[in-house]
Parts: structure tokens; sequence; C-alpha cells
């Protein structure tokens, strides 16, 4: 069960079943901001929905909330990132959102940002260590 | 679907997400959640729930339809944002600051005039400026509000320059105490005004108030002394508007001052200030009659040092401010 969700005006991040004291899941919810855009950017590269993005992205380890996602989905629908296609071969009518060329390239950068950030707190931890 | 008379708790909460929303898109994003409602319930009712039950965790996990709604829409959940709220509450400073010390200096002015009572004058004067300061707070909030939900609510309307910094330490020379002394002086002379026909010391043998004020003083010097100590007003609500001393204030300062004093002392001295027969009266009660002219001259000096003081001090401030101290 979700604890705490910590909200923004980007989006919320589940801050969800550890048993860390409050001071560090406020620095955590900050180091997590952000990476939501990224982890759906690279997994709708193939095709999916709402709810399976859900599961693909908790099975991944991006805990993220149902609430959060739908709307940003959407959100990254408008902004170009994402195409969409409703898909009414089955029972239900689904939604399957897919990363737009566009979305590929800001997910590339997104990726070597962090990847260079990652780098950086490497190199700092092994400087004190 | 099966057709029923009433709408599932999950029909009803897709109803309360899309209401929120843009007419062209409500079909559509009904259309999804709806899917994505039905996966979850069926993956929790997959899990052992009993199927109302796992509606019900479905929906309380994706929360208050209005809060998704406002996802959607991508509308703030909030009246005036942090880009904004400075902004807000320095104009609302700024304006509550003049609006009400000119507003209470009308009232009690008007009302003391038109002859009301001094309690009615406190009421309602105090009545009013609440109803004042709620507007005011009202539209300004109102006005902010709208700014932040036409798009421009994402950056302070008044960019930040090293230039607005506050000059010296940073501390303003004047407080808030400087507009309490500004309403003073009017607010003294309006009760003096008010309070010697309202609870007269002193009736005469037809049981009419006495006035302690010299009857002459209606014909020039109290429109005058209203007129000087209005000034004073208008005087400590630019000096607390600017929250430093300059020249041009120290010059202002020692001509509304000397004003007031100058006449003031030489009223006192002449002996015109008190009525002759308000005297009388007080020369009839025992033990009291010589304290009326040691009073006099006690008062007179007192008034020159002190109108003496406040022109020295508003031009040392104004030394200080110039040097940026």
């Amino acid at each position: 069960m979700p604890l705490t969700i910590v909200c923004d005006t980007q989006y919320c991040v589940d801050m969800s079943p550890t048993d860390e004291p409050a001071l560090d899941a406020g620095h955590l919810q900050e180091l997590r901001r952000g990476t939501v855009v990224l982890a759906s950017l690279l997994a709708l590269r193939e095709p999916g929905y709402g709810y399976a993005l859900l599961e693909h992205l908790e099975r991944a380890g991006v805990d993220v909330e149902a609430n959060t996602l739908y709307p940003l989905l959407r959100r990254l629908e408008g902004q170009g990132l994402l195409s969409s296609e409703w898909n009414t071969d089955e029972s239900r009518p689904r939604k399957f959102y897919r990363t737009s060329p566009q979305g590929e390239a800001l997910a590339e950068r997104l990726l070597a940002e962090h990847r260079r950030l990652t780098d950086a707190l490497e190199r700092l931890a092994a400087e004190g260590a | 679907m099966t057709a029923t008379t009433t709408p599932t708790l999950t029909e009803r909460y897709i109803a309360a997400v899309v209401r929120r929303l843009p007419e062209k898109s409500r079909a559509d994003v009904a259309t999804e959640l709806r899917a994505s409602l039905a996966d979850d319930i069926e993956a929790r009712t997959a899990a052992g729930l009993a199927p109302e039950a796992a509606e019900r965790e479905a929906l309380v996990a994706l929360g208050d339809p209005d809060r998704l709604a406002a996802g959607y829409a991508g509308t703030p959940l909030h009246l005036i944002g942090p880009a904004l709220y400075l902004d807000w509450r320095r104009l609302l400073t700024v304006l509550l600051s003049i609006v009400l010390p000119v507003t209470a200096g009308g009232l009690v002015l008007a009302r003391a005039l038109a002859g009301d009572d001094p309690g009615e004058i406190v009421l309602g004067t105090a009545g009013t400026l609440v109803s004042v300061a709620i507007g005011l707070t009202f539209w300004v909030t109102t006005v902010f509000a709208i700014i932040e939900r036409t798009g421009a609510g994402d950056r302070p309307l008044v960019a930040w320059r090293p230039e607005s910094l506050p000059p010296g330490d940073g501390k303003p020379q004047v407080g808030v105490d400087v507009l309490v002394g500004g309403v003073l002086g009017l607010v003294l002379l309006v009760a003096l005004l008010a309070a010697q026909t309202a609870w007269p010391v002193f009736r005469d043998d037809d049981g009419a108030p006495v006035p302690f004020l010299h009857p002459d003083l209606w014909s020039f010097w109290v429109p005058y002394f209203v007129v000087v100590l209005a000034a004073e007003l208008v005087f400590s609500i630019v000096l607390y508007q600017r929250r430093r001393w300059s020249l041009g204030l120290a010059v202002a300062n020692i001509v509304i001052t000397l004003a007031s004093a100058v006449p003031l002392i030489a009223l006192i001295v002449s002996d015109s200030v008190v009525n002759p027969a308000f005297s009388a009266r007080l020369a009839d009660s025992e033990g009291l009659v010589t304290l009326g002219q040691q009073g006099s001259v006690v008062a007179a000096i007192a008034i020159g040092a002190v109108a003496l003081w406040e022109c020295v001090d508003g031009v040392i401030k104004a030394g200080r401010a110039a040097r940026g101290a």
C-alpha cells in the first residue's frame, strides 16, 4: 500500500512502502522527480496502454501512481512526445501510446543527462572515500 | 455493459472526472479511464477480492476525481502559486496601508462633523474598515487567481532586480508607528471636539454642556488644525511608503510641525484655547484655580520642546539615510 504521495506541479511520485524517516522521504522524492517521464518514454518504445504501462514500470522498479501516470501520458501526447492509437480489436477499447521520434530523441537526451549526473555523483562519492 | 437504472460507482466516478474537462476530450478520456479501471478491477478480483471491494479499491487508488481532472486539464490546484505570491502580498500590503488609514481619517472626521457620539464613531468606523479590508483583499486575490489561470502565472509580474534592494542595512528606517502617529493627531482633535458636547465636564444652569474649547476658535482655528493634521496624516503615509527619510521629507516635516506648534503655543499663551465659561466653572471647583495658568505655561513649553525635537529628528534621520547608514 502506498503511504505517502508527494506532489509538485508536474506529477506525483509514489513514496511507498519503506520505513524511511520523513526527512529521507522528502529528499528521495526530490531525486526521483523527473524519472517517470524518462521511464515512460523508454518503456513506450514498445506500444502500450495505461494500465499495462503502470504494471510494466512497477515490474521495472519505477513506482508511480495511476493518477499521476494517466494524465502524464496525455500531457506527453499533447507535447508530441507520444503518439496514440485506439485499438478496438479486443472486448475493451484501449488507447495505445507509442514514443514518437521526437519523444525518442528527448529520451536519449534525458538518459545522457541522467548518466552524466550518475557519473558525477560516483566521482564525488569516490573522492571522499 | 448491462442496462441498469442506477449507474455503477465506476460510471459515477468517470462522469465526475470528465465533467471538469473540455467538451472535446471528454469521450476520449472517459473511454480510456473506463478500460483502465476495468483492467485494475479485474486484476484485484483475480487476486481474490469480491467485485464490489475490488471496484472500491480501484477508485480509492485513483483518488479524488477533481484532482485527477485537474491533472488531465493541467489546471493548478492552488489559488495563487509561488511565482505570483510575493506580488500579491506586496500589492495587498501597499493598498491596505494606504486605503485603511485614509478611510479611517475621513470617516472619523465626517462622522464627528455630523455630530455622531464617540461610541458610534468608533464602532461605525471599525465596521467600515473591516468591510473595506475584506473587499480589497477579495478583489486583489480574485484578480491574481485569474492571472494564475491565464498562463501568466508561471513567472512574477514584476521581475526582481538588484536595484530593488532596500538601501543601507535593509532595515526600513520607518515603521508602522509613523502611521499611528499620523492618525493620532486627527483622532485626538476629533475626540476632543466630540467629547466636549457628548460628555461635558460642566453644564450651565439650563443643563446645556459647557464646551472646553473657546467658542471663537470655530471661526478659523478648528478648521485650520483639521487641515494641518490631515496634512500630517498624508505626510506620514508618504513617509511610511518610502520607508526612509529624505531632505524633502525633513523640510516638509518642519513646515507641518511648525504650522501646528506655533499657532497652538500662541493660542495657549494668549489664553485663547479654553472657553472662559469653562475656566469660570473650573475656578468654582476648589483647588484647581491656579492649575489653569501654570498648566498652560507647562503645556506651551512641552509642545515647543516636542515640536523642536520632531524637526531635529527628521533632519538627523534624513542625514543618516543620505549616508546610507
